[in-house]
């Protein structure tokens, strides 16, 4: 079988000369001469421009009047004009795979004016190409059907967000919420930063569209209980309290499920817990919303400490948010309390952005004091709280703590159940730090808001939008998904089930089937990075553009 | 809807071609739009590949950018016209009708394959203004290696037959592949776009607001660009650090908040980009004393401030009030005065500022164009958290990126998604 | 380790063991156990619940036909067994631990015994003459540092260790090394406590003689295959038999890479490489399965020597084997068997493993 199979192979293999780029750097009939008597190839030729529309079309005939099987191409970089011929490859019949280019400009014209040794080196290369182009395998592009429905998980202003740019009368949005009422975070702050607009008018709009949008189901005191599936095809099971789990099938998840507030009772030195009038900022704004801001004793407290970084240097990042709240509560302060003198102690002031500063000024103009400090401890005199700064003293009737922002404890089981990994902070990781700040390594999770790193409101609602248009734009209804063609595959014979590639794959793309105790590769999901190829203790795991016995021939005839 | 309105429904023109712009354009022809992706320079790709590195993984910058230049050129649904300028804004949302300024690049985009070959004849040489003016071009030329689309351009501010009225033909007789064309024009395009997303960045403090810190052209005081030129290593130094004398400098300081208090504002990336080069300087130069002046450290989110405890030891941490900067016997002398009120002095080889981040070039003009307000530092949309970010004021216009104020990149990619998401949500 | 439990052993070792054994079975404490058991042919593992059997249980054999790791892979790696019980040599022990690490044997259910280990006699020698029992060794048993409760190489999956050496004769020092050990001992009465000194003294005093007999062992052995000439010169005799390989516990695979279709090239190919070479020699697989089989598994060898025994050409590819791995073992600090928290170096991603490299 094989035999036969490598007697009807007939590689064409051409040169480019890519004007004087390699034309003139290495002599590129020395180069044809070398190849030509190698087992299979069928012609070898010279041309000026292969990328040009003239060589473009000159290949594709070539491939059509000598009956190629296979193609080599020796040019440019394939960063540059891979797709290019594999383009030409369809146009002349033949599946695209069985290219191989052999870059003759970027690793070697463009490095050595030695012409010498250039020519050399090229040679190597096209053997190498010809050598490993006949060991490819027709691969094909796989189109897989797919849902176009979302399923936000979170009811906070990202996940509001989210659900309404995505929903459409083609695509249906579940947005569920754990508690029995959405608005999160923000329905709990009278006003935000820096235009002190009404939090619960934030809120509420968004509430009020939700309600009137047919196409989007909100599920409240519910919770996710399993995600089956991939991106396209997922099956996610949704239990509202009290009530039969529900199956719901979608093409993409939103996880927007907001962080928790750092325990300040951990540190001793702000006496959380422990001293009288020590609050932290939510607990302010809930009296602050109550319209109540006052000391233990009923009274209203006549002078504040408010203190930042608190818990900084035990996470060890910074959260972003708190100077800015803490400025809002002394502007609460100020406007509830007239007279109220208030302090605010940092490690450093965090105010980016266009009007963070102007927002900063005009309150500290206004009255109230800011102070740098490194360390802060608190500790009762005299029925008030008496603030140790950096070994100068201050005493206060009350104080609030802002506290650091840290993942939400119960993101966990959701996050496993996603194949999400926890990364810097131990919030969950995004794609890519700059380039990928909404997608994950599992294709069709989506990251809004807190849930990924402390972050501002209008952060949060970008990164919301930001999700609904990947998802607009990859999940269309009607259209279906193209897979990866370069994908790895585990071989089921060889497979021991020592699950080493399951450590390795970035893309919850394998699988561990009990029943048979092998690994096994979902073709929609893999990416074709070939970690698992190249950690497989047994060799089971290969990547089909990248096999070993493709490899090995290339590597053979390189180091000839 | 009419024949044109259902064309407009499928085009969106997105301005400015830095990542943001890039993202944009991506996102939205993978939805099937037609993206008209417009850009002023010779070249596309922002401020970013200028950078050797980014924080806070300190990630080869053009490797995270190229390929996603690279889908660009090669995505058939995405139109890049570069050298162009909007000029004109009629309509509204779903049916825009937009005049572009193209001008001529006097080279065949098609016909051109990047051999360079053209330069080495040109009698004009200048100082380049994307190596920040510490190297040299021609007057046809190739703002760095690398750059995309790989294919100089004829400046003609400079080129003697645009200035002088010459018949030079050098340029035109050393290209083998006839790409050269004296006789292009400038064009005006017009396009018709159901929506318009705005991207177009940033740029540093002018040099004459920040004179005094110190930073004159010519003494060792350097801006951020100025030195990511330096470490760049496809820059005019290759990557070598040297100084203005060509010697290396065996002590520097980064000065963060150059022109904090004019602006009025915290340009919210100084600090770690300042951190960077704390890692560049001692990347080259192990023995280099180096010392970071701030008032406040500014790096909030999960990975600044590791980045920043990975590198303090190897900086001088110094917070000032009141810095001023003279030179000295071929020296940078840095007076300031510290938090516990003292008067300091410190000398050292080298000085990098941090100027503040303000709206790009043109903006204001860009504004007018189109009808959107800008806030009292130039920056376009609204900062109050009842509206998107991405909100322009008028509808079927949005934003992404530092054109609403500084921000690190990943803010960018996020704001540049989402006002994808806006336009695919709006068009349908 | 200053006492052991007493298990009283007037007929020797092994029978006490044996007894042991017995009276757990008879307990209950376990379904089943597995020891080598004396035949006709020779000495073989069995899995039995049988009390009778084991009076012809032999539970330290002079000869190891078929490495213990070997045995309990094929035993447990489909889904673990009920509660069994096995007496094994430490570097058995250690490599059933080294292949639990990539899910080939399940060790939850199974009690390890290990014992002091003279070490065992080549299995040629053995058919020649049975005498040489117990008085030829392996070459590897000779310069063994693993033997006893002794050095870096313990099991931490050892359950009891049986002691013999520097023991009074008529009894056997149980140290009970687990919960699981202790409980075993306790549920058998075995509670009588003894000082172990001399046992450690003798124990101390072989480790000492073994390491010094191992580096320079191993020291003559690295320099017969100096170089790409002393490689081929030692395995110039190999027959690429691949018993080495068929014996080896960590060799697991279902197909080994030498087997595969990668090296299997089309004459063209071969003619081209003979005529650019100069000369070809066939077949050419010879030093790459070695040096394969070496980059593959040193970082898990154990140094049982069951591959050079198995060698019909008599070539020390043990030793050979065992020069790298200890090298190899060295880089990463990594003793093989230890522990089975202790995850193979190549197969584990660290997230922040490159840091180095990009701050330099």
């Amino acid at each position: 079988m094989e035999k036969r199979r490598v007697m009807n192979r007939k590689i064409g293999v051409y040169v480019c000369e890519c004007g004087p780029n390699i034309a003139d750097a290495m002599d590129i009939d020395r180069i044809i001469e070398a190849v030509s008597g190698l087992e299979n190839v069928a012609v070898v030729e010279r041309y000026k421009l292969l990328c040009s529309p003239d060589g473009k079309k000159y290949l594709a005939e070539q491939i059509k009047k000598h009956k190629l099987t296979h193609l080599v191409v020796g040019a440019c970089s394939p960063k540059q004009h891979e797709a290019t011929f594999m383009g030409v490859c369809e146009e002349g019949g033949m599946n695209p795979f069985l290219m191989q280019m052999a870059n003759l400009r970027e690793q070697i014209a463009w490095i050595t004016p030695d012409k010498e040794k250039a020519t050399e080196r090229a040679i190597r290369h096209m053997k190498a190409a010809v050598r490993r182009v006949r060991y490819h395998a027709p691969l094909e592009q796989k189109e897989i059907e797919c849902n176009a429905d979302v399923l936000v998980i979170g009811g906070g202003i990202a996940g509001m967000s989210a659900a309404l740019l995505l929903s459409s009368p083609d695509r249906k949005v579940f947005l569920v919420e754990k508690n029995t009422e959405l608005g999160g975070m923000v329905s709990r702050c009278e006003k935000l930063f820096p235009d002190m607009a009404r939090g619960s008018e934030i809120t509420e709009s968004r509430l009020k569209s939700l309600k009137e949008d047919d196409n989007i189901e909100v599920l409240t005191g519910a919770a996710v209980e399993n995600v089956l599936g991939f991106f396209g095809n997922f099956v996610v099971t949704v239990r509202e309290k009290e009530s039969e789990p529900r199956e719901f099938k979608v093409g993409a998840v939103v996880l927007a499920t907001g962080a928790d507030l750092f325990d300040p009772s951990a540190l001793a030195e702000y006496g959380y817990g422990k001293i009288k009038n020590v609050v932290t900022a939510p607990e302010l704004e809930e009296m602050n919303l109550k319209g109540n801001i006052a000391l233990e004793n009923g009274k209203e407290p006549k002078s504040v400490g408010i203190i930042h970084c608190v818990g900084r240097k035990e996470k060890g990042y910074c959260s972003e948010v708190c100077c800015r709240v803490g400025i809002k509560i002394s502007r609460y302060l100020k406007e509830k309390i007239p007279g109220v003198s208030i302090t605010q102690f940092y490690q450093d002031l965090c105010i980016p952005g266009s009007v963070a500063q102007a927002f900063y000024e005009e309150t500290r103009n206004a009255g109230t004091e800011f102070v740098c400090t490194e360390a802060v401890k608190l500790s009762e005199s005299d029925k008030k709280i008496q603030i140790d700064h950096d070994g100068k003293l201050d005493a206060v009737d009350m104080v609030v703590l802002l506290p650091a922002i840290e993942p939400a404890k119960d993101t966990s089981k959701i996050s496993e159940l996603l194949g999400i990994k926890k990364g810097k902070g131990e919030f969950l990781t995004e794609e890519h730090e700059k380039i990928g700040p909404v997608t994950t390594t599992v294709e069709g999770v989506f990251l809004a808001g807190t849930v990924s790193g402390p972050k501002t409101v209008r952060d949060s609602v970008s990164q919301s939008e930001a999700a609904a248009g990947k998802i607009l734009s990859s999940l269309v209804p009607g259209r279906k998904l193209e897979t990866e063609a370069r994908t790895s595959k585990i071989s089921e014979s060889l497979c021991t089930g020592c699950r080493t590639c399951l450590t390795v794959c970035c893309y919850s793309a394998i699988e561990y089937d009990e029943s048979r105790g092998i690994c096994t590769v979902n073709e929609v999901l893999c990416k074709g990075c070939g970690n698992c190829a190249a950690a497989c203790p047994s060799g089971a795991a290969i990547h089909q553009q990248f096999t070993p016995t493709q490899i090995h021939r290339e590597v053979m005839e390189i180091l000839r | 809807m009419t024949k044109k309105q259902q064309k407009a429904k499928d085009q969106v023109l997105v301005i400015g071609a830095g990542m943001a712009g890039i993202e944009a354009s991506l996102t939205l022809a993978a939805a099937d739009k037609k993206v008209y992706l417009v850009e002023k320079e010779p070249l596309f790709g922002g401020k970013v590949i200028k950078f050797e590195e980014v924080f806070a993984n300190m990630e080869c910058s053009t490797c995270m950018a190229a390929p996603k230049q690279q889908e660009v050129l090669q995505n058939e649904k995405i139109e890049l016209l570069t050298l162009s300028k909007v000029k004109e804004i009629q309509g509204e949302a779903g049916n825009f009708t937009v005049k572009i300024g193209k001008k001529a690049r006097y080279v065949s985009l098609e016909d051109c394959i990047g051999c360079n070959e053209c330069f080495e004849p040109c009698p004009v040489s200048l100082r380049n203004e994307f190596e920040e003016n510490l190297g040299k071009r021609k007057a046809i030329y190739i703002p760095c290696p690398g750059a995309l689309p790989n294919a100089p351009s004829i400046d003609t501010e400079n080129c003697v037959r645009f200035t002088k009225g010459e018949d030079c033909q050098l340029c035109k007789e050393a290209c083998m592949f006839e790409a050269i064309d004296f006789d292009q024009k400038d064009e005006e395009v017009e396009l018709n776009v159901g929506a318009i997303i705005v991207a177009t960045g940033f740029d540093l403090m002018d040099s004459e607001q920040i004179s005094d810190w110190g930073y004159n052209g010519q003494a060792n005081v350097y801006t951020a660009l100025e030195m990511e030129r330096l470490y760049a290593s496809n820059g005019p130094t290759q990557g070598k650090i040297t100084l203005r004398n060509n010697k290396e400098p065996a002590s520097a300081a980064m000065i963060h908040c150059v022109g904090r208090e004019k602006a009025g504002y915290c340009s919210a990336v100084c600090c770690m980009y300042s951190f960077k080069f704390i890692h560049y300087l001692k990347d080259k130069l192990p023995e280099i004393a180096l010392y970071d002046f701030y008032s406040d450290l500014c790096m909030p989110g999960k990975s600044y401030q590791p980045f920043f405890e990975h590198l303090k030891d190897k900086t001088e941490s110094v917070r000032f009030q009141d810095l001023k900067i003279a030179h000295q016997n071929g020296k940078v002398r840095i007076k300031y005065k510290s938090l516990a009120d003292q008067d300091k002095t410190l000398d050292v080889d080298m000085v990098i500022l941090a100027p503040a981040i303000v709206p790009a070039k043109g903006a204001s003009e860009l504004a007018g164009v189109l009808g959107v307000e800008q806030d009292e530092n130039g920056f376009f949309g609204f900062q109050s958290s009842d509206r998107s970010p991405e909100e322009s004021g008028r509808e079927g216009i949005y934003l992404a990126g530092c054109v609403l104020g500084p921000e690190d990149i990943g803010k960018a990619i996020a704001q540049a998604d989402a006002a994808a998401g806006k336009v695919l949500a709006l068009l349908g | 380790m200053k006492e052991g439990h007493v298990l009283k052993a007037d007929e020797g070792a092994s029978k006490a063991l044996a007894g042991l054994l017995k009276s757990s079975l008879e307990k209950n404490i376990f379904e089943a156990v597995l020891v080598p058991v004396r035949t006709n042919e020779g000495y073989n593992y069995v899995l039995t619940g049988n009390t009778d059997l084991l009076n012809k249980a032999e539970i330290m054999p002079p000869v190891m036909s078929i490495q213990g790791g070997k045995v309990l892979q094929a035993l447990t790696r489909h889904g673990k067994s009920g509660k069994i019980a096995t007496v094994m040599r430490m570097c058995e022990i250690r490599a059933a631990v080294e292949l639990s690490k990539l899910e080939q044997t399940d060790l939850e259910n199974v009690l390890f015994i290990s014992v002091d280990c003279n070490g065992v006699t080549p299995l040629s020698d053995y058919l020649e003459d049975s005498s040489s029992a117990g008085k030829k060794f392996r070459p590897l048993c000779e310069i063994c540092t693993s033997f006893s409760l002794v050095g870096d190489e313990q099991a931490q999956a050892v359950d009891i260790h049986a002691a013999t050496m520097g023991v009074d004769k008529g009894q056997v020092l149980l140290f009970p090394m687990s919960p699981e050990g202790e409980g075993m001992l306790e549920q058998l009465g075995i509670d009588k406590k003894q000082d172990a000194g001399n046992w450690v003294k003798e124990t101390e005093k072989l480790q000492k003689q073994r390491t010094a007999a191992r580096k320079k062992a191993l020291t003559e052995i690295k320099e017969t295959i100096k170089g790409l000439n002393g490689l081929v010169e030692a395995f110039s005799r190999c027959i690429e038999c691949h018993n080495c390989r068929s014996v080896c516990p960590i060799c697991y695979c279902r197909l080994c890479f030498s087997d595969k279709e990668t090296f299997r090239e089309t004459g063209g190919e071969y003619l081209d490489r003979a005529q650019a070479q100069g000369v070809m020699k066939c077949t050419d697989a010879l030093l790459r399965f070695h040096l394969g089989r070496m980059s593959h598994m040193s970082l898990s060898c154990v140094s049982c020597g069951m591959c050079e025994d198995a060698c019909p050409m008599d070539i020390p590819v043990g030793q050979i084997f065992s020069v790298v791995a200890e090298r190899s073992q060295a880089i990463f600090d990594y003793v093989p068997g230890k522990s089975s928290d202790e995850s193979q170096p190549l197969r584990t991603f660290e997230l922040d493993e490159l840091t180095e490299v990009e701050d330099k």
